[in-house]
């Protein structure tokens, strides 16, 4: 069999990915070389070397150092805005899919509505309004906006599970409907829930770097990777390693959540193994 | 199928209502007094006050709503601070750039997105395929405007072939390639993934397999079972990624200098010309909405059980 294989490297990379930019982002103290507001102005615009592994930006600071500490904005926004998103979601995912009827009907057609919106551009336009945007308002837009898709997946699931024959079996022993919700039906959406919510870190992380990179997210001199790439433009055609390296993090970042995600969902649906 | 379009385009009501409400709220609402925006800080207090009575700030807020809303339906969209002039002329002028870069990604995105897939299908598990499938997962997670400083770096700085940026003289693609390239990335990875795992799972469908049985041609099979079937996902997946697209095009379209909605957007952000802002992402949130329920009807076209009041969604066991 190749299946199983292939799905543990999807399973294995994202883990290793997320692994490093979480140690990377908790330890960055102690894994940063140098602190990374320190202005150097007699090392400016340094090509990468020993001493500064990815070099040095206009202001002499350590890129390296930059990188890693950007990594905290972007792991802290991509799972916080998540968490916010997901409780939500799955507060009115539940409660629609178990309520069902008329408060059903209301719900879903609101969740509708929102997943009509283009949830970027959306958030765009509530960043724009703020005078100074910092990455709190950041994360606290996106998970205020994201919440859509994650309340029409526990909806499904719960729907599904509430005729189950335990929950059944929960209810005419006397379990409260708030019992039933909580201990035997989303338990068991837990799996489902995991690879949406992953892949929205990942959706999470992209958006923010764009609009960080676009001005309305962390504003210099804090080293958040799309800001970096911000400041780095305006010297790409001489010096691109400013750019390169954040850049690079973006990617990976984003990559190793992806996998992530991809690697749980294969692992989770082995149907789904089988027939792709 | 009439009751069909009409079922879809009263849906459409309370999306863009909805989408125009929350710009109300943020533009009239939260940033306080749009009046001294609009003026600068040092007005005097009797410009402040014409200002405010010309943009009917004086009047009670659902006065203001219903004004907004009924200048929006007759497509105003409010005056620019910065340019002196109304939104809808900007976004006027802006439209066919941004138009024109979209097509050709999603252009680029179908070609080259489509034939990875089918082209890693058909040789599923192989080098190949695993070679697709690893790339287009790097082409869903790229950041689109660091791809496009890098395709700068490589084609403009060191190859020196084509333009930084730009829109150039007449019609000239040459200024075209690296950004609509950039801009198609992460939707050419999802066409990758949708169009590859569609086309193994009608592969192996019943009516492909009779086909076969029946000794009709490989490529007629292809081209009469296989690929009507397995468009179907394709088709709700460029719908979707088409917010992407037109969220990516702000920030590709500042990157390279592209004279387009997008640009004038983030233009418009740094000088926090709010109008111009809100303008564009109700514009580009329109575009999104009327673009998707053109697919849900070309979807409907392909697929005649959509057209089915009851009809939950495509694929499953049936």
């Amino acid at each position: 069999m190749r299946g199983p294989r292939k799905y543990s490297f999807n399973l294995c990379l994202g883990l290793v990915l997320a692994a490093v930019l979480a140690v990377s982002s908790l330890g960055a103290r102690f894994f940063a070389p140098y602190d990374p507001y320190a202005v150097d102005i007699t090392r400016v615009m340094e090509p990468p070397s020993v001493t500064h592994p990815f070099g040095t930006d206009y202001l002499g600071r350590d890129i390296l150092s930059r990188v890693i500490f950007g990594g905290r904005i972007s792991l802290a926004v991509g799972i916080l805005a998540v968490l916010i998103a997901g409780l939500i979601g799955t507060a009115l995912g539940a409660f629609a899919g178990y309520a069902g009827g008329w408060m059903d009907e209301i719900l879903m057609r609101f969740t509708d509505i929102v997943l009509a919106f283009p949830t970027a551009l959306l958030a765009l336009a509530v960043m724009a309004i703020f005078e100074n945007p910092t990455v709190t308002k950041i994360f606290l837009v996106l998970g205020l906006v994201g919440w859509a898709n994650i309340a029409r997946l526990v909806r499904a699931e719960v729907m599904a599970i509430k005729e189950r024959d335990y929950v059944t079996a929960a209810r005419s022993i006397g379990v409260g409907p708030f019992g039933i919700v909580l201990r035997h039906i989303l338990p068991n959406t837990l799996g489902t829930l995991s690879v949406a919510l992953t892949l929205g870190v990942a959706g999470n992380i992209l958006t923010e770097a764009w609009l960080s990179f676009l001005g309305l997210g962390a504003q210099p001199p804090v080293p958040s990777w799309g800001a970096m790439i911000t400041e780095g433009q305006f010297f790409l055609t001489t010096r691109p390693w400013v750019c390169i390296f954040p850049g690079l993090a973006i990617l990976l970042t984003v990559l190793g959540f992806n996998m992530l995600g991809d690697g749980i969902r294969d692992a989770l649906d082995p149907r789904l193994k089988r027939r792709i | 199928m009439l009751s069909f379009i009409g079922r879809r385009l009263l849906s459409l009501v309370p999306v863009v209502w909805g989408i125009a409400t929350l710009v109300f709220i943020l533009m009239y609402v939260v940033p306080g007094d749009p009046a001294r925006l609009m003026a600068g800080q040092n007005a005097a207090q009797e410009t402040l006050d014409i200002l405010r009575h010309r943009m009917g700030l004086d009047r009670p807020l659902l006065e203001r709503y219903g004004m907004f809303l009924s200048n929006l339906a007759r497509g105003d969209l409010g005056y620019s601070y910065r340019q002196r002039r109304p939104v809808s002329r900007v976004i006027f002028e802006r439209f066919p750039a941004t138009l024109e870069l979209a097509l050709a990604s999603i252009v680029i995105a179908l070609i080259f997105g489509v034939s990875a897939g089918i082209l890693a299908a058909r040789m599923q598990g192989s080098a190949l395929d695993y070679g697709v499938m690893i790339l287009s997962l790097l082409g869903i997670s790229t950041p689109v405007f660091w791809l496009g400083l890098m395709l700068i770096v490589v084609f403009s700085v060191w190859l020196g072939v084509l333009p930084v940026g730009g829109y150039g003289e007449g019609w000239n693609l040459r200024y075209l390639i690296l950004p609509a390239v950039s801009l198609s990335a992460i939707s050419t990875g999802y066409f990758a993934r949708i169009s590859r795992s569609s086309f193994l799972e009608v592969m192996r469908a019943d009516y492909v397999m009779a086909a076969r049985a029946r000794g009709i041609p490989e490529h007629r099979i292809i081209s009469r079972h296989i690929l009507r079937n397995a468009a179907i996902p394709l088709v709700t997946v460029v719908g979707t990624n088409l917010a992407g697209l037109l969220g990516g095009a702000v920030a590709t379209e500042t990157v390279f200098a592209w004279p387009g909605i997008g640009r004038a957007i983030y233009d418009a952000i740094l000088v926090r010309d709010l109008p111009v802002v809100e303008g564009g992402v109700i514009f580009l949130a329109f575009i999104f909405v009327t673009a998707n329920l053109a697919i849900d009807l070309l979807y409907a076209l392909i697929d005649p059980r959509i057209r089915l009041p009851g009809y939950q969604g495509a694929g499953g066991e049936q």
